[in-house]
């Protein structure tokens, strides 16, 4: 009995945690709690999605698969072998009543993020890969490739190709040798007859031929990279590899929780869309998303404390008392040893050491205003000081992102987005497209109404003055209020 | 044996009776007419006398005495008789308890202020001229008289040196109105401040200027052109000189025109104001901190406040024919902050009502956000303030003190429900006001 029971609890054990240590538990920081918009399908096909798989149960047994691949994945397997983990869930699906097949996989994964166990980010790489991963299973290999055509000699020339097609010698088994990492790799030392890194895919095109006829790669090698050149998810990745987003979700994703006060999300689509904002009118690129490409764990981390300071000295940090920012100056009154000299005569060592009667300290208490903007403007040093870093070297710090690193890292919450993304009015002003339109059109009837004959011209001025002023009164706010009791503004 | 038994009996059922006719004495209502302000569209708004319950007076004595407030006339002692032959004295008795008794309810019950729920009975005085003194309770009526006003004196006692010994709580006063032409109270160098002149003000250099650079204009091409010296560009000169004339003339006689726009006399009831009721009861109900020993614009501001909470209206302390023709206090004003109204004489600016005010609208927009997300409330916004209160005294000051305390109730006293958020919101409001 006890022998079972100890089997039982290894076994337990093995399941939950491993080697690297991560358990069920942790999984859950891949659930989104941060997107607040699904901006990879849309509402009805995340309607569709829900109806299909109606049963919580069929849901819960789904999520408790996928969880069980993942674990599995994050604690033994290689993590830069992305295809991995689709085959491993790919298999774990085999052992249950669900679909397997690349269509019902991606349906899977919707499902997955229509529920909010994985965010869009997760949803993209996942479905990205599952694509690339039947497509290589079930890619017809035996068609002739294409001649060489012209000479490419000085292309040859210039590119050591046996060295650079050696790691697919035999295709990588996705243990040991990863697709993605081998064929990255391998575009990474391809050059152009120039000595040049080329533009386009061209010239692996040739050079994969090259290979091919030299015996160097198989035919079916051939036919999977050209997959790879030609229709892999791997073009579209904007630089966002499945290690790096894994690496980002367990070392800085809510590690700045505070421990006073965490807001509870009841329901997130009624959130700030912050995080799912795009970037640029016509890109996918949303700022969460932003984030996971441009930067480490290390970094936003490095960001949201940033952010955390300012709170701490503006006295809206939920976990520390702030005093007031007190500035003091000292003023010593010099005093020559003799007074008989002159400056000239005595020289620098002429002055006594300071009397405590000869010393006055100025102090200045700042009111809380002035330490709100004095933490504001600090805030922009921070970020100044934090851009001259190795740390951020070739990396541009902008202030949406120390936001979203705050929103992240779970130091601000959905509902403080709001108020955190004014922190930088103090510096760059919002100003609103019906106020630029305004201005303009003013403009251009300030210099129109010269051209008016008199006395209409004195009318027309009139009533221009009149109208500005009433349309300056609708926005004016107190932010540019002359207040002479502050000097920090 | 049976008639002790029976006396005893007499002295149970007579104890019973004395007890209940005691208990019955304290529970007293009777109707009176108070005054209700009806909201109208003119300055002038209208009222009405309404018949409404007194509640909690004594009725043992047939006068306006209860067990939270006595209402005497002048330096009395004797609170005013509901059978008085002035019969404006026994309607101002009447609307002064009523609205007092408004203002302790929302004070002990929405407030839940223990310092007031625990407050003994305080005295009311009406029409009453004298000032007051801090060691004789009234000043002689030679030394000072006031009309027009209303104010809350602390509790207080003779010194230890003087014989007669006198001791008192504190106390709300009404001084009686008296008609003052406003000629005679405006500043004798009050010029230009009336919106006339500030209009032309702002039109004036830009017309000016224009036609000045017109002119110049024109005589240079007068000089390079002699040839257009004729009548018609003459004219046109004219023109421009005029319209300078004009425009330099209006801006003159504007300036000494301020006394068309204010009203020709001045006047208050105070007693018959309700909101100027509930502000003084306000200034009591905060003095466990905030002494009433001076006006200074944080704890008039903070006064008004629950006062425009109590009255629920936006425009405060308005005109009523006969009983009052001052300006109104508006809780909604566009007022941005200046050092200038930290000052003693600004402490009836409504600033501080408006910054306060405009803390209100910006929680209950939060509040309203988080019900819809089935969230509890951010913060209970007359608690912030009340709970800020006990950070304040009679000294404070509103860009540091009143700031200060506001903040430390929200985060500090746990008064928000999000710490950050709480702050966050409290330094736009101050920003929104001018406070940069």
């Amino acid at each position: 009995m006890i022998k079972h029971l100890g089997i039982m609890a290894v076994a337990l054990l093995s399941v939950s945690s491993s080697v690297f240590g991560y358990s069920m538990r942790d999984l859950d920081r891949f659930k989104n709690d941060k997107e607040v918009k699904i901006t990879v399908f849309g509402k009805g096909e995340a309607k569709r999605i829900l109806g299909k798989y109606f049963h919580e149960s069929e849901q819960t047994e789904l999520v408790e698969r996928f969880k069980k691949s993942l674990l599995r994945f994050v604690n033994n397997e290689h993590l830069v072998c992305e295809m991995k983990l689709v085959d491993i869930f790919h298999n774990e699906l085999d052992k249950s009543s669900f679909e397997n097949d690349q269509k019902s996989m991606e349906e899977h994964f919707k499902l997955l993020r229509s529920i909010h166990e994985i965010d869009d980010i997760f949803y993209e790489l996942l479905v990205g890969i599952n694509k690339d991963y039947f497509a290589l299973k079930e890619l017809k290999t035996t068609r002739r490739a294409q001649g060489l055509g012209l000479n490419h000699q000085k292309l040859f020339d210039k590119n050591d190709i046996p060295k650079m097609f050696n790691g697919f010698k035999q295709w990588p088994d996705e243990s040991d040798d990863c697709v993605y990492a081998v064929y990255n790799d391998l575009k990474k030392q391809v050059r152009t007859a120039k000595d040049e890194v080329p533009k386009g895919t061209n010239e692996l095109h040739l050079l994969t031929l090259k290979a091919l006829k030299d015996d160097l790669i198989t035919l079916d090698t051939y036919h999977r990279l050209e997959y790879l050149r030609n229709k892999s998810f791997i073009n579209k990745r904007n630089n966002l590899w499945l290690a790096d987003y894994i690496d980002i979700i367990f070392k800085a994703k809510n590690r700045m929780v505070p421990e006073t006060y965490v807001y509870q999300t009841k329901n997130i689509y009624e959130e700030h869309k912050f995080s799912s904002e795009k970037i640029k009118l016509f890109s996918k690129m949303t700022r969460r998303k932003l984030l996971y490409t441009k930067y480490t764990p290390t970094q936003i981390i490095m960001l949201s404390q940033l952010l955390k300071k300012a709170a701490e000295r503006m006295g809206a940090d939920p976990d520390t008392i702030s005093s007031t920012v007190v500035l003091t100056q000292k003023f010593t009154k010099k005093k020559k040893k003799n007074e008989n000299l002159s400056e000239q005569e005595a020289g620098i060592d002429n002055y006594v050491e300071a009397r405590p009667e000869d010393v006055r300290i100025e102090t200045l208490e700042l009111d809380p205003q002035s330490q709100y903007n004095l933490a504001r403007r600090r805030m922009r040093k921070d970020m100044l000081d934090l851009q001259v870093m190795d740390e951020f070297l070739k990396v541009q710090i902008t202030f949406d992102d120390v936001v979203m690193a705050g929103l992240e890292t779970g130091y601000v919450s959905l509902e403080d987005i709001a108020l955190i993304v004014k922190f930088d009015d103090l510096w760059n002003p919002e100003v609103l497209p019906v106020q630029k339109v305004l201005n303009f059109v003013f403009r251009v009837s300030g210099y129109a109404s010269f051209y008016i004959p008199a006395p209409w011209n004195i009318v027309a001025m009139i009533a221009l003055g009149v109208t500005e002023g009433l349309v300056d009164n609708l926005f004016k706010s107190g932010a540019t209020n002359d207040n002479p009791a502050t000097f920090i503004e | 044996m049976i008639t002790l038994q029976r006396s005893l009996n007499s002295l149970v059922v007579l104890a019973g009776l004395f007890s209940f006719s005691a208990f019955a004495s304290n529970n007293c209502s009777q109707e009176f007419e108070v005054l209700e302000r009806r909201t109208g569209l003119f300055v002038n708004e209208k009222y009405q006398f309404v018949s409404k319950a007194l509640t909690d007076l004594n009725c043992s004595k047939t006068k306006f005495e209860g067990k939270y407030f006595k209402i005497v006339h002048g330096t009395s002692a004797e609170a005013i008789s509901f059978k008085s032959e002035d019969t404006q004295l026994v309607r101002k008795a009447a609307n002064v308890y009523y609205h007092l008794t408004l203002a302790r309810e929302f004070w002990a019950n929405e407030i839940k202020s223990k310092y007031v729920q625990k407050m003994p009975q305080i005295t009311i005085r009406l029409d009453i001229s004298n000032g007051y003194s801090s060691v004789r309770h009234f000043k002689h009526e030679d030394q000072e008289v006031n009309q027009n006003n209303a104010w809350t004196i602390p509790k207080g006692q003779t010194p230890p040196s003087v014989k007669e010994q006198l001791s008192w709580g504190q106390e709300i006063w009404f001084s009686p109105k008296k008609v003052l032409k406003t000629k005679k109270i405006m500043p004798k160098d009050s010029k230009g401040q009336n919106p006339l002149h500030q209009s032309l003000l702002l039109v004036n250099e830009p017309i000016t200027e224009f036609m000045k650079n017109a002119l110049i204009y024109q005589g240079l091409s007068a000089i390079a052109y002699p040839e257009q010296f004729n009548t018609n560009f003459l004219v046109m000169a004219l023109e421009r000189i005029g319209t300078i004339a004009v425009v330099f003339g209006l801006t003159t006689a504007t300036k000494y025109m301020d006394s068309w726009f204010v009203n020709k006399y001045f006047f208050i009831d105070t007693a018959m104001i309700p909101e100027i009721i509930y502000h003084e009861f306000s200034h009591v109900a905060m003095s466990d901190t905030m002494v009433p020993k001076h006006s200074i614009p944080v704890i008039e501001g903070m006064a008004d406040y629950f006062a425009t909470r109590i009255a629920d209206r936006r425009k405060m302390y308005g005109s009523m024919k006969d009983y009052a023709s001052s300006k109104a206090k508006d809780r909604e004003n566009k007022t941005n902050y200046h050092p200038y109204l930290e000052g003693e004489w600004n402490a009836t600016s409504d600033f501080t009502l408006g910054l306060l005010w405009k803390g209100r609208m910006e929680f209950e927009k939060l509040n309203k956000e988080r019900e819809k997300k089935a969230q509890a409330p951010l913060a209970d916004y007359d608690q912030l303030i009340f709970q800020a209160h006990f950070e304040l005294n009679e000294n404070a000051n509103i860009a540091t003190d009143l700031v200060k305390a506001l903040e430390y109730a929200c985060k500090e006293r746990g008064v928000c429900a999000s710490p950050m958020k709480g702050v966050l919101t409290l330094k736009n409001v101050f920003e929104m006001k001018g406070l940069n």
